[in-house]
């Protein structure tokens, strides 16, 4: 049997292995640029001056800061409102399953929805190889049963 | 008659007067309906950035947060994964159902692998949907060496949901397990499955968890990450909240009695998983999530497969929002409106996207207002957010999902491409997806498209 993960990059060629690593590295390294602005404060307060960063002006870390407190009350908002639904309809519900089983679906049921007999469903539920005829519009017209290939007849030549 | 005359004349400057009136009226509301116009549309604008950027920013943080409870609700205490198999009270007979087409050189390890399953009493019956090519010799084979294994033949490609529809009504169980027949079924996943039928009378159907093989592409890579970092969150979520988007049509198991309540899968939605999920749900029936029914599966690995098979999914969701917006215009179907309306955002999020983008593309050829000039991530501390939000994002999926599959960690250094290329594809397969539904004609039947299995 072959392995679960197929992971064979000889299937590719050179040059499209070499791009993909190249490609994800790069945009490693645009995810690291996404750090520039926090890096920079660190290394504020950290007192090195590096030439390539500014300093950051107080009264922007302010509404910086004032948009940040708004962006986690509204991620505290929609996670609490999630969490207080999940604890609403654990208490609600939990150990009380209220709504009826609905009973099986019976064999005269499905052989009435077909419009069969109920001897001829079983029949059909029971046979190993069955072909569909459909109609245009996808409504069956007639099942019977499929041939079954053989041991015997696969070794025949 | 010469005092009439003289009535008429006498009103002339009154009426002057009024009409005078009434045009500096209409002037000054003409002009505040301008400058409120204006004052909209440029902060409407505005609105439409900051909702682009962070709507799917706080989507992300909603799918942990609801993730997390999950997993400490629920999957923490479920053993030491799936191979620890739960007892169950009973053991009804199942039917799995492998509806195939063109599967010839796949579907005998598909079935294979079925036989190997670690529950007492099974069916298989394998559906050959007009296949070109060797796919039902192999199956007739499958059938004659196997006892468990049945053959159903459509002599004429009738498409998924016909297979399905026909294999349920010819299958001899009630309970209906659904892969595809490129798919390997873990062989403990049916006991995993069917705990959720047993523990829960009103439970219509159960999804399983989707594990990719397909690995040796970028794209093969991102879709791993994805699944887990993204799909694997989103079903937990949205358990937590009780009601899901959709079975995977990977792997879904169902109650057949709930299927014949709500009349099986329809033929003429292009995805006959997401619709069967809304017709369940929509008849009250539960649909659970078990994240330890490993289902191993095939994706696609070239952008053409991926934008084929994306696409065929965006409009599959357009086409449920288009079919059940007025069903759900009653008060008992109250829990499915939040379902609808965060698809309904996501899909008019992808639309402001396409907007913000070609505004971003004009800023360079055309001199816009400020206003309307799109900023730049970087460096900024939007930027930082967005940093921080895919750090979470992988480190609680990568908590979450490593219990499924050793190893996984590995995966998340090509992930870094996954918002790009998630955001790219996303927009454009929902954007065409949304018009494809609106343009196709009712009552299209759905037919089998040979997919891309990756590189193999």
């Amino acid at each position: 049997m072959r392995e679960l993960i197929i992971n064979v990059p000889s299937v590719q060629t050179l040059w499209q292995r070499s791009t993909s690593v190249i490609f994800t590295f790069v945009f490693w390294v645009v995810w690291f640029f996404l750090w520039i602005p926090l890096a920079t404060l660190i290394a504020w307060y950290l007192g090195i001056d590096l030439v390539y960063f500014q300093m950051f002006e107080l009264d922007g870390f302010r509404i910086v800061m004032k948009d940040f407190i708004r962006f986690i009350l509204v991620v505290g908002l929609l996670g609490g409102t999630l969490g207080l639904w999940a604890a609403y309809n654990y208490l609600r519900f939990k150990g009380r399953e209220k709504r009826k089983a609905l009973p099986q679906l019976s064999e005269h049921t499905l052989a009435d929805y077909l419009g069969i007999d109920i001897e001829i469903l079983k029949g059909y539920q029971q046979e190993r190889a069955l072909s569909v005829k459909f109609d245009d519009s996808g409504r069956i017209l007639a099942i019977t049963r499929l041939q079954e290939a053989t041991d015997e007849g696969e070794r025949k030549p | 008659m010469t005092d009439k005359r003289m009535d008429w004349e006498s009103l002339v400057p009154w009426a002057s007067a009024i009409m005078q009136e009434i045009g500096i009226f209409a002037q000054a509301v003409i002009q505040g309906l301008y400058r409120i116009g204006e004052w909209l549309w440029l902060n409407l604008f505005h609105f439409l950035l900051e909702f682009a950027f962070f709507y799917p920013l706080f989507m992300a943080y909603l799918w942990m947060i609801g993730a997390v409870i999950y997993y400490v609700r629920w999957e923490r205490k479920e053993g030491d994964g799936p191979q620890d198999m739960p007892e169950l009270p009973a053991y009804p007979p199942v039917s799995i159902i492998v509806p195939c087409h063109n599967e010839g050189d796949v579907v005998r390890e598909t079935i294979e692998f079925l036989l190997l399953q670690k529950y007492p009493n099974y069916e298989i019956i394998a559906v050959n949907d007009g296949s070109t090519d060797n796919t039902l010799d192999i199956l007739r084979e499958l059938a004659a060496k196997h006892d468990a294994v049945r053959v159903i033949n459509l002599e004429s490609n009738q498409g998924k949901a016909m297979a399905l529809n026909t294999a349920a009504l010819l299958a001899k169980h009630e309970f209906l397990i659904c892969i595809d027949g490129d798919a390997l079924l873990a062989p403990e996943a049916v006991v995993w499955i069917m705990r959720h039928f047993l523990s829960g009378p009103r439970v219509g159907a159960v999804t399983g968890n989707p594990r990719i093989r397909t690995r040796t592409t970028l794209l093969g890579k991102i879709q791993v990450g994805e699944f887990s970092a993204i799909i694997g969150l989103i079903k937990r979520a949205q358990r937590i909240y009780g009601r899901i988007f959709t079975v995977s049509g990977v792997i879904g198991a169902f109650r057949k009695s709930a299927l014949h309540r709500v009349g099986y899968w329809g033929t003429d939605m292009i995805t006959e998983d997401i619709d069967i999920s809304w017709r369940l749900q929509l008849d009250h029936w539960d649909i659970r999530y078990e994240p330890h029914a490993l289902c191993w599966i095939l994706m696609p690995e070239t952008l053409r497969g991926l934008w084929r098979q994306r696409l065929r999914w965006a409009q599959g969701g357009a086409e449920v929002l288009l079919r059940y917006f007025r069903r759900l215009g009653m008060w008992r179907r109250r829990r499915m409106w939040m379902v609808y309306v965060e698809f309904l955002v996501s899909v008019f999020w992808a639309y402001t996207m396409l907007v913000t983008f070609l505004f971003w593309l004009a800023g360079y050829v055309i001199e816009l207002p400020p206003q309307l000039v799109v900023p730049t991530m970087l460096p900024s501390w939007g930027g930082v957010l967005l940093g921080l939000t895919c750090l979470f994002q992988f480190a609680v999926s990568l908590f979450i999902d490593s219990r499924y599959e050793k190893g996984i960690g590995k995966i998340y250094y090509w992930l870094i491409w996954y918002p790009l290329i998630y955001w790219v594809i996303s927009v454009m397969t929902t954007v065409a997806g949304v018009v494809k539904a609106i343009l196709k004609k009712k009552g299209t039947r759905a037919v089998w498209v040979s997919p891309d299995r990756g590189v193999r």
